[in-house]
């Protein structure tokens, strides 16, 4: 059942689309396809909750390909970016109040996962908190990240 | 006006002979010193003069940090696999890629390269990638608890991060303390340098 605005459900899954050349092997992304890229003040993903993964892999392959397929596409949940982020020292709790994840702790405290959708891109979202990462965390998060799922051609 | 106009005409080319003569005398300098060689890009065809056969400062097919790097390279005795990976990862990155994705750094490979040559013996050949900001990444991999990522900084840091039985170790090394990681890794019951899942 796809909704319009997200809920970040744990199970739910955040797609990552996986660059040609960070696809290692038996299937496993590179650490690099988890390393933020310079325009990213954010990491991009997309939500399996707005759209299906089918309809994700068209957006990529439009957006990277040129159109045409397969795309490779790596789809960690929210949960494993929760024990990811866990691990290198972020703080990632749920607000129940707000009814969403956050991160920081005490009264700084902003959204962890945000819908941003874009023009044909519904279900563009965003790890926001990858932005408060130095180089060592952010190595760090892709490394568990790159290591926590496969990447499958869609 | 006419005079200085000239000087200027011919002085250029000279200095730029005179230059090339010193970078030329330099390498020859760090070769026999076994220091590592670097081929400037400005500076392709010299590299021929060792019989190196760079490639040429024109050529489309080698992107310019490996070109760069060429002796290094070639030194390296990477597999044809690897090193067809690289060329393609570093091809597929131009300067006006809108993909957020930088050109593969000279100075990251030189260091990849560097550390390569001083492990190879008794090491599996890692997979390579570039990480968005053009950094080399070399992973080792046992199976899913047991791993070895290490990303190769312009300035020749190292970041490193090694799992063993799903435990990580991880930091940043500097240069001239690369020798610990190498030696932490020695003492292992299995050396990771020698982990590979490959088929």
């Amino acid at each position: 059942m796809l909704i319009d605005v997200p809920k970040f459900r744990e199970s739910s899954s955040l797609l990552r689309y996986v660059e040609p050349e960070h696809r290692g092997r038996n299937n496993r992304p590179k650490v690099g396809a988890y390393r933020r890229k310079e325009d990213e003040d954010h990491l991009s993903v997309n939500s399996d909750e707005v759209e299906t993964e089918n309809q994700i892999a068209a957006t990529f392959a439009a957006k990277f390909h040129g159109g045409s397929r397969p795309v490779s596409i790596s789809g960690p949940t929210v949960a494993d970016y929760n024990a990811a982020a866990e691990s290198v020292g972020m703080s990632v709790s749920f607000d129940a109040a707000k009814g969403c994840w956050v991160f920081g702790r005490g009264g700084d405290r902003s959204e962890a996962y945000k819908h941003r959708p874009k023009s044909g891109n519904r279900s563009h979202c965003g790890v926001e908190y990858i932005r408060t990462f130095d180089d060592l965390s952010d190595f760090k998060f892709a490394v568990r990240m790159a290591r926590s799922a496969t990447y499958r051609l869609v | 006006m006419l005079e200085n106009a000239t000087e200027t005409t011919f002085s250029a080319p000279q200095a730029e002979r005179e230059n090339l003569l010193v970078r030329r005398a330099e390498r020859e300098k760090l070769r026999a010193q076994s220091l590592y060689y670097f081929v400037s890009p400005t500076d392709l065809s010299g590299a021929l003069l060792y019989g190196g056969g760079a490639p040429s400062e024109n050529s489309s097919a080698i992107p310019a940090a490996i070109a760069e790097c060429w002796h290094l390279v070639k030194e390296s005795q990477l597999s044809e696999e690897a090193f067809t990976h690289l060329v393609a990862a570093a091809a597929g990155r131009s300067p006006q890629s809108v993909r957020g994705l930088l050109s593969l750094e000279p100075k990251s490979l030189a260091a990849f390269l560097h550390f390569w040559g001083s492990v190879r013996d008794g090491s599996a050949e890692p997979e390579i990638g570039i990480s968005p900001k053009g950094h080399v990444q070399a992973e080792w991999t046992k199976d899913v608890e047991d791993f070895l990522v290490l990303e190769f900084r312009p300035n020749g840091e190292v970041l490193f991060s090694l799992w063993q039985d799903g435990y990580p170790t991880e930091g940043v090394k500097s240069p001239t303390h690369l020798h610990e990681l190498c030696r932490m890794f020695e003492v292992m019951d299995q050396n990771p340098l020698s982990w590979t899942d490959a088929d």
